[in-house]
């Protein structure tokens, strides 16, 4: 059984792959190596339907095809959509209907708390990615309380909404399983934490 | 849930590496921070006041601050040390924190790899999107020429691309809404009668009668402009207004003339006609400062106050009052030259009569007349103007519209594009516009664009016209960019002389990959091959050497908290070159009515009501029709039907009803009745900028009816060129689809 740092590790390095494959999708993200951890994390959760999803993905069209589908998938769910935008992957959309909001900065001001600054003031605090990347650094610090109180009060509220906007609408089974991972692993439940 | 085991399990068990590639979004740990607890209010204590933001929630470029917090626009105010708004701003001023971090903003470029109209986009970088735009305008370019390619600009961020295309690029194929939607008319008449555009210069602080000619104040919302008008009525000025609508203004006056739409013209002369027969005009001024006094009174005659009654659907004895006021308190008298005065193609010759109308009253250059504003000067920095002779001008080729403002009628650009001749016009750029929803006939304009071989948008919002865009760019708002310089003077000219210098700062830092106008349009140039040509290199630059030409510097006007104040100059007193033209030679030389001449419209087709429309004070047209803070101050724009029509129609407030009109066309959305007293019987009203067609914009989508969509009889200002707007008929179409006809 793995010791409690290690414990921490996983998951700090499983919240910094999920953050990688909701990002933009360029040749530089979702690379092979990606791809590959993506297989693997679906193989180890007993997934083998999504296993094998992505697989054929991977193997179904040339790697130029695929990046170019998951780029218009993207702006459609996530950036600008005829009609409508499916899901934007901002907290504050979801708790205010705004971007920027209180929630926006309820957010920062909790990265501040754990000592953390944002690099680039371009993108709102609470987007998806930005938010998997502090839990990751979070998660690497053994901060476990730190963890469950973002989730609770700053994740998980919204995440819920957003992800049943994406699941009410058909979608890229690529973005469907990244939806579920990400569920699977911010989700709060009598055996949630990493440790005993 | 398709995984076998649970999170806690699983990460016992495995073990992953680090993902590949690093994280890139946060900097290093900080160490000794001092921050309160994310879910306790964080007070004001910390916020930062941000000076030098200038409103572009409308056109008046109110001065005002920004409070930030954490880089974050959380308040927008008047700048205290503002001589022209002041602390005040409006509501759409207020909201414009919401149009900064609206959820539907356009954040990135974007390509439409489906069908125009129907548009599926991808997000591509800004070397991409800017490598097609500049190539596909070159490949129009180099098949059809510069004229190939037609602009709609519109807003301050706009005027440096229209710039680059008109002067560098040298199509005279740009249209600008403001002009010709809008007060393209009004300008280019009082040019041609008193040499200059007019703005909305009329005393009204110190004056003794406001004339207002369709105008509406109170719904039309500039602040300093209300200041003005607040002022007058506050020190006593007589009020008339003249509107088939009981407008917020009517509700102020002293005299409301429910005028027949249209018969304006008609109703000027008359009053001329009147101040002329009992000698009650300013015979000093108009013999120093006037010519075609003679022909004016001629034509004016053709106008009794009994004729023009039965014309304009008024008592006679209205009209003899308005002259009474008007001749008992000249020269001291605003005749409001109103703004959008596009209405019903006819609309050169009105403004024309407003213009002679304060002639004929000496109201000009006096205490509480026609004063224009002695403001600073500062030298503007753009596109030098290349060797491009006329012979692809449009206006040339079909000789017409010889007084039309600054570009080319929109109608005439439209119709080229339609019929190939004289030429092709295969690309388009618009800047900030939505066509879809300033020209008449929407059908016409889709088919214009489909036409295209290249359609590329700039817009903050996924507008109407954004649909039919091949390239889209997200451009920064004006809270997040340098650009345009207000200049002005003390709102009220019986305070002591002050000029004002107010250069637009940003607020804030733009978000996600928006660019500003100066960058996108270099970048532009140089893949269109005028690298060479570009005048400034950004718009620090740009505005840095505008501030030179006027002794400043951005660091100074931020020091001095956004705005530079300097002493002014009394504006009263004639220009000593004045010369009031009642008869213009060369506007007859041109073929067109020498003197202001009442031209009638069609009249109002049995079992229908003429179709008029206004401004709301929350909303600013289509720029912030998706506004929720606005959309919850006033959701839908109400359809004003007369009280005896809708007993008749068993119409009553709150009633839900959709429009269609003469040719056919019916709104797509549907709005409330607004039963009242106030209006003509063969009128219907509603505000304009309801109703967005493009699903994108989740707020304003459907909401109330685009009174854009009803009008699509295309009529045009014969010296102008501009649309006017006023021409459709409507009936009622009931939620059971029963259409009903309007009673006499």
């Amino acid at each position: 059984m793995n010791d409690i740092a290690e414990q921490s590790a996983n998951i700090s390095n499983i919240y910094s792959i999920l953050a990688q494959g909701m990002d933009y999708p360029d040749f530089r993200r979702l690379n092979g190596e990606y791809f590959t951890q993506l297989i693997s994390i679906l193989e180890d959760l007993g997934g083998e339907t999504e296993a094998e999803t992505v697989r054929q993905l991977i193997n179904s069209s040339n790697s130029n095809n695929l990046i170019e589908e998951l780029q218009v998938e993207y702006t459609r769910l996530f950036i600008t959509h005829y009609p409508h935008t499916v899901a934007p992957p901002f907290g504050s959309v979801y708790m205010d209907h705004a971007l920027q909001s209180k929630f926006t900065e309820k957010t920062a001001s909790f990265y501040k708390i754990k000592n953390f600054s944002l690099v680039d003031s371009s993108i709102p605090p609470d987007h998806l990615v930005t938010e998997l990347e502090f839990l990751a650094l979070l998660t690497s610090t053994q901060d476990r309380d730190g963890e469950i109180q973002f989730l609770n009060d700053l994740f998980r509220p919204w995440f819920k909404r957003f992800q049943q906007q994406i699941t009410s609408v058909p979608c890229h089974p690529y973005y469907r399983i990244m939806i579920q991972l990400i569920d699977f692993f911010t989700q709060e439940d009598e055996d949630y934490g990493i440790h005993t | 849930m398709a995984f076998t085991l649970n999170r806690r399990r699983f990460l016992q068990t495995a073990a992953f590496a680090a993902a590949s590639v690093p994280i890139s979004r946060f900097a290093s740990a900080e160490t000794g921070n001092d921050y309160n607890s994310p879910l306790l209010s964080p007070g004001t204590a910390n916020d930062e006041t941000v000076t030098g933001g200038i409103c572009e929630m409308c056109f008046w470029r109110c001065q005002i601050v920004g409070k930030v917090r954490d880089g974050r626009l959380i308040k927008l105010e008047g700048n205290p040390k503002s001589i022209d708004n002041g602390t005040a701003i409006c509501a759409r001023g207020n909201a414009g924190v919401q149009m900064l971090y609206d959820p539907d903003r356009l954040n990135y470029p974007l390509k439409n790899v489906g069908k125009r109209g129907a548009p599926k986009w991808k997000r591509i970088s800004w070397k991409e999107a800017l490598d097609e735009c500049g190539e596909k305008l070159n490949q129009v370019k180099k098949k059809y020429g510069a004229h190939g390619i037609a602009m709609y600009p519109h807003g301050a961020s706009a005027k440096y691309p229209m710039h680059f295309f008109e002067r560098t690029v040298g199509t005279e194929n740009v249209s600008e809404a403001s002009f010709f939607q809008c007060r393209g008319i009004r300008d280019m008449a009082y040019i041609s009668t008193i040499g200059t555009p007019p703005g909305e210069h009329v005393d009204l602080p110190n004056t003794k009668v406001m004339f207002f000619l369709g105008c509406h104040l109170g719904e039309n919302v500039h602040v300093s402009h209300l200041k003005r008008y607040l002022k007058g009525l506050e020190n006593g000025a007589k009020l008339i207004v003249v509107d088939p609508r009981f407008s917020a203004s009517a509700a102020k006056a002293d005299i409301w003339v429910q005028i027949k739409p249209g018969t304006d013209t008609a109703f000027l002369l008359s009053i001329m006609n009147e101040l002329i027969k009992t000698k009650k005009y300013d015979a000093d001024f108009i013999d120093e400062y006037t010519d075609g006094f003679g022909r004016l009174a001629k034509e004016a005659a053709k106008w009794p106050v009994n004729k023009a009654a039965k014309e304009c659907d008024i008592p006679g004895a209205q009209i003899r009052e308005v002259v009474k006021v008007l001749a008992d308190n000249s020269p001291h008298v605003a005749i409001h030259p109103g703004r959008h005065v596009s209405w019903y193609g006819n609309d050169f010759q009105r403004e024309r009569a407003m213009a002679c109308l304060m002639g004929l009253l000496g109201a000009i250059g006096v205490k509480g007349g026609f004063v224009k504003p002695k403001g600073p000067k500062v030298k503007g920095v753009s596109w030098a103007k290349g060797e491009h002779d006329d012979e692809h001008s449009l206006k040339e080729h079909y000789e017409k519209h010889y007084y039309a403002p600054p570009g080319t009628p929109t109608d005439l650009i439209r119709d080229t594009c339609l019929s190939g001749d004289p030429y092709p016009i295969k690309g388009c750029v618009i800047w900030g516009q939505n066509p879809i929803q300033t020209i008449p006939n929407q059908e016409l304009t889709i088919k214009s664009l489909m036409q295209m071989d290249f359609i590329m948008c700039v817009d903050i919002m996924p507008t109407d016209i954004t649909m039919y865009a091949d390239i889209l760019l997200p451009e920064c708002s004006y809270l997040e960019r340098y650009d345009y310089i207000k200049k002005g003077t003390q709102w009220n000219f019986a305070d002591p002389h002050q000029q004002f210098i107010a250069p637009r700062l940003p607020l804030v830092e733009p978000m996600f990959e928006r660019k500003e106008s100066i960058w996108i349009t270099n970048e532009l140039a140089k893949r269109m091959g005028y690298q060479d040509k570009i005048p400034v290199n950004d718009q620090v630059e740009k505005l840095e050497k505008e501030l030179a030409s006027a002794g400043l510097s951005i660091k100074q006007i931020q020091e001095e908290e956004g705005i530079h104040l300097q002493p002014g100059k009394d504006p009263y007193g004639v220009d000593e070159d004045l010369e009031v033209l009642f008869y213009n030679e060369d506007v007859a030389d041109n073929e067109y009515p020498g003197v202001p001449t009442y031209i009638p419209v069609e009249e109002v087709p049995k079992g229908y009501a003429r179709l008029v429309y206004g401004r709301s004070p929350l909303h600013t047209f289509n720029r912030s029709q998706n506004n929720i803070w606005l959309y919850n101050g006033m959701k839908t724009n109400p359809i004003w039907i007369n009280d005896k029509v809708a007993a008749k129609l068993g119409l009553k407030d709150g009633h839900f009803i959709s429009l269609v009109n003469d040719e056919g066309v019916e709104s797509t959305g549907t709005s409330v009745v607004k039963v009242t007293p106030g209006i003509r019987k063969d009128t219907i009203y509603m505000a304009h900028g309801y109703g967005s067609r493009n699903p994108m914009m989740s707020i304003g989508y459907n909401k109330g009816i685009d009174d854009q969509e009803l009008i699509s009889k295309l009529a045009v200002d014969p010296e102008t060129g501009a649309h006017g707007m006023r021409n459709n008929f409507v009936k009622i179409k009931r939620k059971d689809g029963t259409v009903q006809d309007i009673p006499a």
